[in-house]
């Protein structure tokens, strides 16, 4: 395998989430990525893997979804492949974050928050998969 | 994450350390809702040793303001990392609550 790249398979249960985010965060800690990048990316991939988990399927079944993190001399690049209902999280409805404490709800947040977070994020259908590559520059 | 509750100037404050994310949030929402049930509608949360809050932990904090809004009370936060006050600053939380500087600057608010 390629040092600098992780690739991991887990499957559509939300027991999953922790062991990811473990792994992702040794995988950039062994890569000296600075504290604040790696906070960043723990939290864009709790976003995109518990969306995932919980949306992507409504079949009851259990499926394979993989997850590659590139570092590279410029990039992290975060990459989600489910095949899961079709599911563009670039063009959803963003969270109203200017409403008061008792309109507001938690719909759309999370995906809020990895478009800001991230420095680039694009989706494509590939065949029967969603791809999400999510990239974030290291230069700050 | 890790949370841990202790009185100040008789207030209430809950440490939080660690990650606030989709795993962390069960834990804090029960800590969160047990607090506000037993009749503590005023509390400062202390982020000083937080890493980060991902939408889930957002969620529990929007609760825990939602529960304690009908009876006058306040959901203090303080300490937050550069990093964590973004996360609130690009999710439009930083005008739903009280950010203070530090648990001082806090306690003067509750």
């Amino acid at each position: 395998m390629n040092r600098q790249k992780l690739q991991l398979t887990f499957v559509n249960s939300a027991d999953e989430a922790p062991r990811v985010a473990k792994k992702v965060e040794r995988f950039l800690n062994e890569r000296y990525v600075n504290d604040s990048l790696t906070n960043k990316l723990l939290l864009c991939v709790d976003e995109l893997v518990t969306n995932i988990i919980g949306h992507a399927y409504n079949d009851k079944q259990e499926h394979a979804v993989s997850l590659e993190c590139t570092v590279n001399e410029e990039h992290i690049i975060l990459e989600l492949r489910d095949d899961g209902v079709p599911f563009d999280p670039t063009k959803q409805t963003r969270a109203n974050t200017k409403q008061k404490l008792e309109e507001r709800s938690i719909g759309g947040l999370g995906i809020h928050l990895v478009m800001n977070l991230m420095d680039h994020v694009e989706y494509i259908r590939e065949g029967d998969f969603n791809v999400l590559k999510a990239t974030k520059s290291i230069q700050q | 994450m890790e949370i841990n509750k202790e009185k100040k100037d008789g207030k209430t404050v809950i440490n939080l350390s660690g990650q606030i994310d989709s795993t962390a949030a069960t834990e804090f929402e029960s800590t969160l809702v047990e607090i506000i049930d037993s009749g503590t509608h005023v509390m400062i949360l202390n982020f000083a040793d937080v890493k980060f809050v991902s939408s889930a932990g957002l969620r529990v904090l929007l609760l825990a303001g939602k529960k304690v809004k009908p009876h006058d009370g306040k959901v203090i936060l303080c300490n937050l990392a550069t990093d964590v006050q973004e996360v609130f600053d690009i999710s439009g939380f930083s005008s739903l609550f009280i950010i203070c500087a530090d648990v001082e600057a806090a306690l003067e608010k509750a």
